[in-house]
């Protein structure tokens, strides 16, 4: 009921606007179903306090993703958007906001320069590959590693300020951008992707949500104060974090990003069993487009994060880094993808009974098919190889080859 | 012999037809417009400047629409009398933002699918650039002239213009892609009675005109 009552009220208030100012706001979004069958290499996925790096477990139906994008003109430049999300799997349900913002968008001056900005709760400017309606991939029903995390762990609640340098004023055919964004509410970020591991999946984690903690024995002693939900989400020293990218597009044929992310928490708060978590990544993109039906899509993920005790002992410390290549190739009404991932999560610490090294490899291979306009079939399959010393924990073996397919069909509107 | 007759026949031809359609006083003047390699241009804009005292040049009133279609600009070019008016249709079902920051020729509007909007008078000669600030890769361009001269050349190359007055004209082309001052090259011409021709070589090759497309082909994408 909690998460209902503010729903139904801001579906209310749009609902009215709507009345009101019928011309100025757009809603937009998507309807994904799925049938899955999941070889995971646990009992549970990692959404459910598993070790499984899927989504999913075993078979069946899923609402892969049920999207409402509500967009209130407020003048030209102005506008506001809100993202609500529903995912349902057995089990695991759950419907809620993702973002909620204020956007201004200026006209560029004759040379080109144009201004954006951001207020409010949205997505860090990483992902290529989550580019659709409400985050969204219209390559593949999963996200790479990289953007499932992202996904999970990362967003940003503040103000994202943004410089562009349009090339077409000028006739170049090179653009240029950069932007920074100082944010809150990201204090725990880190916190699942030491705990467990890299994934891949479709899901992103709702505002008011927390996520389960995997089983370990250090939960028993060292960690015995850390809450059993992670709330990735949560303020706690209230000091703003930084993100900045720079990005290059060449005409409309190659697309590149380089960024930088800090939370910048103090270290060794913990408030109601949430820990501050010291996370700081480099990330780097590139959108290449081969020839008129091919193009590579790359993303390549490094960084660390640690969290200490109140006496500022170091108690949990990783690094760690992941890439992924995807080729997709396209023609008419048909769309396939194929992505190719390395990952590692590297244990610094010597905490007993928590071991959070991992290396593995995955490989993601789609089929779109394009029904109509607003209507496609996906077909996928999945395989991920990792050694993971920490499912030893639960009984499991520490090299697992985990497999899914899914079929999907989606509906944008 | 017959071959170079032959081909007179076809290259003048249509110009003598054009000629005699038009009304006997007034005079004509046909600009065929060239690459250096003698390939004739087309869908290239040329106008007539007179450049002597006229109590009072005739003003186009026709409406000049531009479409906004599978996210592009359509025509890409589009030349108008100082005084007109541009008018803008969305035929696309995503909403457009339409702007022009050129100089005096200022506008912006969004515009939702199916609306049709006007711009106010333009009354700055110049080049216009106007963009869409949703697909920054949606680009078109206005040319304002001071001249009820002007229009785009045929497949041939070839433009005709008529009821002038005879005496000298600045005859000039543009094109966005024209690597030249204002993206324009211009000449002197002197009309005289009857029927004129001009062969008007470009200095250099237009530039690619850039592809009106985004690096991504879904159609539901946001800014992420």
């Amino acid at each position: 009921m909690k998460i209902k009552i503010p729903l139904l009220s801001s579906l209310s208030i749009l609902c009215s606007l709507n009345n009101t100012y019928a011309a100025d706001i757009s809603v937009k979004g998507l309807v994904d179903l799925r049938v899955h069958q999941t070889k995971n290499s646990s009992d549970n996925s990692y959404l459910t306090g598993g070790y499984g790096k899927f989504r999913y477990n075993d078979s069946g139906l899923s609402i892969g993703q049920l999207a409402l994008q509500a967009e209130l003109e407020i003048n030209k430049t102005w506008s506001s958007t809100l993202v609500l999300n529903a995912f349902a799997d057995k089990g695991h349900s759950s419907i809620g906001y993702t973002e909620a913002y204020f956007k201004y968008k200026g006209l560029p001056t004759s040379n080109g320069w144009r201004v954006s900005s951001k207020i409010g709760i949205f997505y860090p400017n990483i992902s290529l590959e989550n580019i659709a309606t409400a985050w969204s991939s219209p390559y593949m029903l999963t996200s790479s590693t990289i953007n499932n995390w992202v996904g999970e762990e990362l967003r940003h609640t503040g103000l994202n300020f943004a410089v562009d340098k349009l090339g077409k004023f000028t006739n170049s055919k090179h653009t240029f951008s950069a932007d920074i964004s100082l944010f809150q509410n990201n204090d725990t970020a880190g916190t699942l992707l030491a705990w467990h591991g890299w994934t891949i999946g479709s899901r992103q984690t709702l505002l008011h949500e927390k996520i389960a903690i995997q089983p370990f024995p250090a939960r028993q002693n060292s960690l015995s104060a850390q809450a059993p939900l992670s709330d990735p989400f949560k303020e706690i020293d209230h000091k703003f974090g930084i993100h900045s990218t720079l990005g290059w597009k060449y005409s409309n044929k190659i697309k590149a990003s380089f960024g930088y992310y800090n939370n910048n928490t103090d270290e060794g708060l913990v408030e109601r069993g949430q820990y501050t978590w010291k996370t700081d990544f480099y990330h780097l993109g590139i959108k290449y487009r081969l020839a008129q039906q091919w193009e590579i899509i790359t993303q390549h993920m490094q960084g660390s994060t640690f969290m200490r005790s109140p006496e500022l002992v170091k108690v949990v410390d990783v690094d760690f880094d992941s890439s992924f290549v995807m080729l997709r190739h396209f023609w008419n009404d048909h769309h396939f993808a194929l992505r190719g991932e390395y990952f590692t999560v590297d244990d610094l610490d010597n905490l007993e009974g928590d071991n959070n090294n991992e290396t593995g490899r995955a490989i993601s291979l789609a089929y779109r098919y394009k029904l109509n306009k607003q209507s496609f079939v996906l077909v996928e399959q999945s395989w991920i190889d990792s050694k993971r010393p920490s499912r030893w924990y639960v009984n499991k073996p520490i090299e697992q080859t985990e497999k899914q397919v899914q079929i999907g069909f989606r509906y944008y509107f | 012999m017959n071959k170079l007759a032959s081909l007179l026949l076809k290259k003048y031809l249509p110009l003598v037809l054009l000629a005699c359609i038009s009304s006997l006083k007034a005079e004509t003047l046909v600009v065929q417009v060239f690459d250096q390699t003698n390939k004739p241009i087309k869908d290239i804009v040329a106008f007539a400047i007179p450049k002597f005292a006229i109590d009072s040049l005739p003003s186009n009133t026709s409406q000049v629409v531009i479409d906004q279609k599978d996210k592009k600009f359509a025509p890409y070019m589009t030349v108008i009398q100082k005084g007109q008016k541009l008018t803008f249709e969305n035929k696309d079902d995503i909403t457009h933002h339409i702007y022009s920051v050129s100089g005096e020729n200022r506008f912006e509007f969004k515009l939702k699918t199916g609306e049709t909007k006007q711009t106010q008078a333009l009354i700055g000669v110049e080049e216009i650039a106007m963009g869409c600030n949703v697909h920054d890769w949606m680009s078109g361009f206005t040319l304002v002239v001071d001249t009820p001269y002007f229009g785009k050349t045929d497949d041939k190359g070839n433009l005709s213009f008529n009821n002038l007055k005879p005496g000298n004209y600045e005859i000039s082309v543009w094109h966005p892609q024209l690597d030249a001052e204002q993206h324009i090259q211009s000449q002197y011409f002197e009309i005289t009675q009857g029927l004129n021709t001009l062969d008007f070589v470009l200095k250099k090759a237009l530039l690619p005109i850039p592809t009106q497309q985004g690096q991504d082909e879904f159609d539901f994408l946001e800014e992420y």
